[in-house]
């Protein structure tokens, strides 16, 4: 309906970027990191299994570099330091070299998950995020938190450098491109962000539009931001997840983006995902494009036509979109941005003649333009 | 159509003539409430003739309705090396070599307490039928309707004149789709709505329990016994299944304003209530333990279909598990600290299990192949598990029990016939438990 | 009109051929002689598939073959569907169980085999239901079709036949009124099941129920000595007559259709209903009696800001922009069924409730949005967007289609994948707002999918007065011809379906003349029963054999204690008033009647009732002190509060409860026991 409300500016958006599917890369369980190699031949990621694999573009073979005691989370390469760093269910983050298959070093970062894990721009700083929902309240308001919710490492040493305070579950973090600051979110669409330099707390503001109250069929929240983006500009922040469902196990809350001016006082929302644009269903990733002009938001499809889109970066309008037929929980932009990587996972299957169907999957789209 | 004055052929069970005439004027129509005409005015002040009947001994059960359906992974059957496992782990328990889900540290310290069957089987996979199904432990067959297990609890244990209601449903969520449906039905089936839930807790606040300050008990006697003498004639005149639900409710007003204390909220120890945690199930929770203490027979303790999780299972589990499991625990100790433990049975289970397989919505989906339960208390043994499935939890390789297993189990715990034959007037021929079913005798006492 | 006894329905009843008969009739007439002539039990197919077949299937096949899923193409919920068939053609063979596909696949045998399951076999006994099921059913005129085709061309004309030799049943004698036509057919059952129905209730018994059901309060006492001093041979019509043209009809037949439509509002919503125009548009509706189709186009289109389908937009509006709400609130009207269990996969139980169905529906009002405009609120309507996939449960994603529960759809041009729709003014007939400025009125688009809707549903769809008939006998006879009210699909079979068709017929045949269809059934014999049973059994509700019990819905209530007590109520606080009873009495038309104990502490104990208990100038509680002797308070607070005299028993137990107290408590409790008894609580 945002087309009524902005009937003379339709069509404006280019409508000239696609996305070509590639290649489809299968893995025997669930993908739930991607992370690439500069050299454009190997992607990392991070498994269901707790694997944290190789995996090489060409030919889609596997090497397992290190393993979690639960599910792997997140996986981030850092080009400068060649060296691999994951986190966990288990609440471990590992240093990997990649070239061996042997974790260098293992810090124990929390007592629950891992949500997310992200290091800085300048390889100085791995961030991860953590905190169990746990009934707070009559109407299960989320407790306070019984351990730190964000945890800043430095990448090189494994020290801790900050824990900083937050509502759990916190399952978003993102880094500012100048790498000064830490932002992290949690279920109940509260972001924060903290000053890396003197670990103070630099914004605060809560979001309503990603969680819901269970009406229909329980009494507890559900939702959350499942992701955060800086502009590349670093003013602004993007959030993604899904809009407040009537029925909170439907899982068809409105696909949705929210973009915000967080250095103002307060915190002021700028944009967000357009009405007519969205379908339902949870977004999970949100990334730049290399050329810092579109972003693309993808995750789940409940309702509607896609669950992988292009939006422009300007005006905020969808620029393409598609189905890639699985839950997508992460995306890399691979070779200069011509090429994307989508990983995620199809539903698992019962075994058939005495193995289990691969369920885990990396797929690569080419960028086109005319 | 069947003309009626032949048998009905190949209904199977309904061979004997008495039966056929059963099925016969079940079609024609109930019969007359003839007998039932003799109550008098004077029969008012009678005292009432079930409670002059010696009662059962002082039995007890607690049914913590897990609506929606749990998963057996993340609690009493955990596969945490299986590709289905799912992201928690699992803890060793009080009893050697069992394990139950990690998100349950509380129970595993008093798993020596409770039996576990972990190889259920049923055959409902939709929520509306199954909650049928496991509420009153058989098929459907229409038009006939089965009472559910608090109805045949509230008659068996229940004592129609005690002031605490003889089956409480409390339930603060007024909404949850099937579950909702469900509610809305006919509890108490042919046994009648005497014996149907009166409901409480949340929005359902028991309000109006004080006597108006200018009505005297003499006031509030008399009337309530001429109301009772209209209705109960308009009833026999009528065969009016109304006017009986209505006096059902009515009779049980002067009780509760006596016992409302116990249905408060705001009245409950503090220091309970933080044990139980802050969640509107521990607090119902409580309250029904309490009411258990005060005689209640039969509490069943729901909170909408949260179970549900097609869609964010895992974010949602790590919540409720670790509160139903500190749940479990405050009240299976606190029932044995009070003495209670012997004579109360604990039911823990919803209608159905969820798949090994995640679907892409991070959720499981319904799964009545193989699923798991907990019961603790009267007449159940403690420290056993029955029943097994394999590695990936895909089936039952031990012993599958069906809802008819389970019933026979908790009548024979509560020292129940299992195998009575309903004598309602009416109705075709029905028993407790049908079908003869064996129940679950590995954790029998 | 005729409310006298008729003499004999037996007359009747000689002119319908008895189902055995027909099904005779059928086998001998098919060529292939079925083997259903020569079993001793010869019954209509169509009633033992209700009865054996159906629930057999449920159990055994329809996890895999239904709705959810259909392996092999195959879906096992009808007559239909096992025709049409699966991958492999129709999986039986009428009249030949040996040569049914079915048959042979469940067969204790080696080979190919259902269920798959070893531990879940079907017995012998379950096989011989199949069997004699498919024995029943007369072969198909055409030469068929060996087992082993896949051709199914020849259902569709089989079908037709089946229907009409064993769903068709005969229409009443000709110049039948309305009202006559509904008791043969409610007679000729009674006849055929030897019920024996009750008899015409009394002139008291009657006030009572005709202005409960058609005013929403008991009578005054004035009116009802009015009435029953009458005695002219048609004064039940005349009073009839007399309601449905009183302003308590419309107020009460918005109560009604209000929640049938809406639901229970909240405080916020019961608020905007009225302030929204949405309440007015229903009484208007039911004041001039507009046709029932008009008003739900206009309920369906939503535009009107002015004529009588002012207010209508709130039925839209109230969903606050979320389609699917709209969806499921719209089915049961137009349709007169529930699609909730679609959205997510077929429906697991009525077949013909498909996923589709559900998000065509969605689709219809996916472009509409509540927008505020100078002219007030309002529900525009875009030109473009609104094209969504849905997924079923295998993932498979499909465009939802303009298509619809009837049968009927609205052929429109999808965009490709990644089309751009250009917005344009010239797509509208109202131009939706530019940017960031207040529109006149609500947008309005030249191709309305809204519109394209009501027109596809407001005409030709017999759904419409079917669900529109169905809930009105309903509330006027205490329960549906399908129970629940707003299910009738395949799964929840009329108890009378030629009734059914018959009344939503001649609705449809009166151009949706809603004062019309009340009279014809309440000057109907069966609606005028007494509610007591005639002999020593009781019949079964669904007989319709005697009057049934309809508890007061809060407004009823409300309004009819106000009337037994004498009250006077300020216009100011009826609102007020109505919404503490609504809060306590929610339901309307139940599906099993659940009074709470919180209803029963309400009335014993809160200060609302006992407020009217109180005297107070020219209230009864007055009126009754004033009286001399106990005998005839007690007399005439039977007459105030029940419309009746007090037995000889009721009497003395009153006096003697009289006796022993002040005359103002005595009163005060005598009348609470009659206002609580179920005698009050209860329309009967």
């Amino acid at each position: 309906m945002s087309a009524l409300e902005t009937p003379t500016r339709a069509g404006v958006a280019d409508a000239s970027v696609s996305l070509v599917a590639g290649k489809v890369l299968n893995l025997p369980t669930a993908v739930l990191a991607l992370d690439r190699h500069p050299d454009g031949k190997r992607l990392f990621a991070a498994c269901f299994d707790g694997g944290v694999y190789e995996v090489t573009l060409e030919t889609g073979a596997h090497r397992l570099l290190g393993k979690h005691s639960s599910y792997a989370s997140g996986v981030q390469y850092l080009p400068r330091a060649d060296r691999l760093i994951s986190a966990g269910y288990d609440g471990v983050l590992l240093w990997m070299n990649p070239a061996e298959n042997k974790p260098i070093r293992t810090v124990a970062a929390h007592k629950f998950w891992s949500w997310k894990m992200r290091v800085s721009p300048d390889e100085r700083f791995v961030g991860t995020v953590t905190g169990q929902y746990m009934a707070g309240g009559y109407k299960y308001e989320p407790a306070a938190e019984s351990e730190p919710s964000v945890k800043v490492f430095e990448a090189e040493t494994g020290k801790l450098r900050w824990s900083l305070p937050h509502v759990p579950p916190v399952l978003s973090v993102a880094f500012s491109p100048d790498s000064r600051y830490i932002a992290a979110a949690n279920l109940m669409g509260e972001v924060r962000v903290w000053d890396l330099e003197t670990g103070k707390q630099a914004a605060v503001w809560t979001t309503p539009d990603f969680t819901c109250w269970g009406i229909i069929k329980s009494h507890l929240y559900i939702g959350g931001i499942f992701d955060l983006m800086f502009s590349p500009d670093g003013r602004d922040l993007l959030a993604c997840g899904m809009g407040p469902m009537i029925d909170p196990m439907a899982g068809n809350g409105k696909q949705t983006w929210q973009r915000f001016a967080w250095g103002e006082k307060p915190p002021r929302k700028v944009a967000q995902i357009r009405d007519a644009d969205a379908g339902a269903g949870l977004m999970e990733i949100l990334r730049f494009h290399p050329d810092q002009k579109l972003f693309v938001m993808a995750g789940r499809l409940a309702q509607g036509k896609w669950n992988t889109a292009l939006f422009d970066n300007a005006s905020g309008h969808l620029l393409h979109s598609l189905d890639t037929k699985m839950r997508v929980t992460d995306a890399v932009w691979l070779k200069n941005g011509t090429q994307l990587a989508l990983a995620g996972m199809t539903s698992q299957g019962k075994k058939k003649d005495g193995k289990y169907p691969e369920f885990g999957h990396i797929k690569l789209f080419d960028l086109q333009r005319t | 159509m069947t003309k009626d004055n032949e048998p009905i052929e190949g209904m199977g069970e309904c061979k004997t003539p008495e039966h056929t005439m059963h099925r016969r004027l079940f079609l024609q129509g109930m019969m007359g409430a003839g007998a039932a005409s003799l109550m008098s005015w004077n029969g008012l002040f009678a005292m009432n003739a079930f409670a002059a009947e010696a009662k059962k001994q002082d039995k007890h059960c607690i049914l913590l309705w897990l609506c929606g359906a749990p998963s057996q992974f993340e609690t009493w059957d955990p596969k945490p090396n299986s590709i289905y496992g799912g992201p928690f782990g699992s803890i060793p328990t009080k009893i050697p070599g069992v394990h139950f889900g990690e998100l349950m540290p509380k129970c595993a310290t008093i798993a020596d307490k409770m039996s576990i069957v972990r190889s259920m089987k049923t055959k409902q996979g939709e929520h509306f039928q199954a909650i049928n199904l496991l509420q009153r432990g058989a098929e459907p067959r229409e038009p006939f309707v089965r009472p559910t297990l608090g109805s045949v609890l509230a008659q068996q244990l229940g004592h129609l004149d005690s002031p605490i209601p003889n089956f409480i449903l409390l339930d603060p969520n007024p909404k949850g789709n099937e579950f909702e449906s469900f509610k809305a039905g006919n509890w108490a089936g042919w046994l009648g709505a005497q014996y149907g839930p009166v409901r409480a807790g949340g929005e359902y606040k028991l309000v109006d329990v004080k006597r108006l300050a200018d009505t005297t008990t003499q006031d509030f006697e008399q009337r309530e016994a001429l109301r009772k003498f209209l209705t109960r004639k308009y009833e026999n005149d009528r065969a009016s299944a109304a006017a009986s639900s209505q006096n059902a409710v009515f009779s049980r007003v002067k009780g509760l304003m006596s016992c409302a204390d116990l249905f408060d909220l705001n009245k409950v120890n503090p220091k309970d209530r933080e044990r139980y945690g802050p969640g509107n199930f521990g607090l119902h929770t409580l309250l029904a333990r309490n009411l258990v203490e005060n005689g209640a027979p039969f509490v069943m303790v729901a909170n909408g279909m949260p179970w549900d999780c097609h869609v964010f299972q895992h974010e949602v589990y790590q919540m409720l598990v670790p509160e139903v499991d500190k749940i479990i625990y405050n009240l299976i100790t606190d029932l044995e600290e009070r003495g209670l433990l012997d004579k109360t049975l604990i039911v823990m289970m919803g209608e159905f299990g969820r798949t090994p397989w995640l679907n892409v919505a991070r959720g499981r989906d319904h799964y009545p192949d193989a699923w798991s339960l907990a019961m603790a208390g009267a007449g159940i043994k403690r420290g056993v598990v029955v029943g097994a499935t394999d590695d990936d939890g895909v089936d039952v390789t031990e012993k599958p029990f069906n809802e008819k297993n389970l019933f026979a189990t908790i009548f024979s715990a509560l020292g129940i016939d299992p195998y009575a034959e309903y004598e309602e007037k009416d109705i075709a021929t029905f028993y407790r438990v049908e079908e003869h079913a064996a129940p679950i005798r590995e954790i029998l006492l | 009109m005729q409310f006298r006894l008729r003499r004999s329905g037996f007359s009747y009843l000689q002119q319908r051929f008895p189902v055995l008969i027909l099904a005779l009739l059928a086998a001998m007439l098919s060529p292939v002689c079925s083997q259903a002539a020569e079993t001793a039990h010869v019954e209509n197919p169509d009633a033992f598939w209700a009865s054996r077949v159906e629930p057999l299937l449920d159990k055994q096949c329809l996890k895999c073959h239904a709705g959810v899923r259909q392996l092999g193409g195959l879906d096992l919920r009808s007559l239909d569907t096992i025709l049409r068939g699966g991958d492999r053609g129709p999986a039986i063979v009428p009249g030949k169980p040996n040569e049914s596909r079915i048959i042979q696949f469940i067969l204790p045998k080696p080979g190919e085999h259902m269920p798959p399951d070893p531990k879940k076999q079907i017995s012998a006994e379950e096989i011989s239901v199949l069997k004699t099921w498919i024995a029943l059913l007369p072969a198909p005129k055409s030469k068929l079709a060996s087992v082993a085709s896949k051709d199914n061309a020849w259902v569709p004309d089989y079908l037709a036949a089946y229907r009409h030799t064993f769903q068709t049943h005969e229409i009443p004698p000709p110049k039948l009124s309305g009202s006559a036509a509904i008791d043969w057919f409610l007679q000729t059952d009674w006849q055929r099941d030897k019920i024996e129905a009750a008899k015409l209730c009394g002139d008291s018994a009657f006030a009572r129920r005709i202005y409960l059901d058609i005013a929403g309060r008991i009578p005054s006492r004035d009116e009802l000595k009015l009435f029953l001093a009458d005695a002219r041979g048609d004064k039940r019509p005349r009073l009839v007559a007399r309601l449905i043209a009183s302003d308590d009809y419309p107020r009460h037949m918005r109560e009604v259709f209000d929640t049938v439509l809406m639901g229970r509002p909240t405080d916020k919503n019961a608020r905007a209903r009225a302030d929204r125009g949405w309440n007015a548009f229903l009484e208007e509706t039911f004041r001039v009696n507009r046709p029932w189709n008009e008003a739900v186009r206009d309920i369906l289109v939503a535009r009107s800001t002015n004529g009588p389908g002012r207010g209508a937009d709130w039925f839209l509006a109230e969903q606050n922009n979320s389609h699917q709400a709209i969806a499921e609130a719209v089915a049961p009207v137009v349709f007169g069924m529930q699609i909730k269990c679609a959205q997510c996969h077929n429906h697991p139980l009525a077949w013909e409730i498909e996923q589709r169905h559900y998000w065509g529906l969605v689709a219809v009002f996916n472009r509409s949005k509540n927008v505020e405009t100078e002219t007030g609120p309002g529900v525009a309507e875009s030109a473009i967007g609104g094209f969504v996939n849905f997924a079923n449960l295998k993932k498979e994603s499909q465009p939802a289609m303009l298509a619809f529960l009837n049968g009927k759809s609205v052929a429109e041009k999808i965009p490709g994948a990644n089309d751009k729709e250009i917005d344009s003014p010239d797509l509208y007939v109202v131009p939706p707002a530019k940017e960031g400025q207040k529109p006149h009125s609500p947008a309005v688009p030249k191709f309305s999918r809204r519109e394209a809707f009501a027109d596809s549903v407001t005409h030709d769809n017999p759904q419409l007065a079917r669900a529109f008939v169905n809930r009105l006998w309903a509330d006027l006879m205490g329960r549906g011809i399908v129970h629940p009210a707003d299910q009738i699909d395949s799964r929840h079979r009329p108890s009378h379906p030629e009734l059914l068709e018959w009344l939503a017929h001649d609705f449809e045949q009166s151009g949706y003349d809603v004062k019309r269809i009340v009279q014809t059934i309440v000057s109907s014999r069966a609606y005028q029963l007494d509610s007591k049973p005639a002999g020593k059994t009781t019949p079964l509700p669904q007989s319709f054999a005697r009057a049934l019990d309809k508890p007061l819905s809060a407004e009823q209530l409300l309004h009819s204690l106000w009337i037994a007590t004498g009250t006077k109520v300020e216009p100011s606080a009826t609102a007020e008033m109505e919404r503490t009873f609504v809060a306590k009495f929610p339901d309307l038309m139940a599906e099993t009647y659940n009074p709470s104990l919180q209803q029963a502490l309400f009335l014993t104990n809160s200060p609302v009732l006992d407020d009217l208990l109180k005297p107070a100038p020219g209230n009864t509680v007055a009126k009754l002190m004033a009286l001399k002797s106990n005998e005839a308070r007690v007399r005439e607070a039977f007459s105030a509060v029940l419309g009746r005299t007090p037995d000889a028993v009721e009497l003395q137990q009153c006096q003697r409860m009289l006796a022993a107290q002040s005359p103002e408590k005595g009163v005060k409790n005598l009348l609470w026991a009659l206002l609580t008894c179920a005698e009050f609580q209860v329309n009967h």
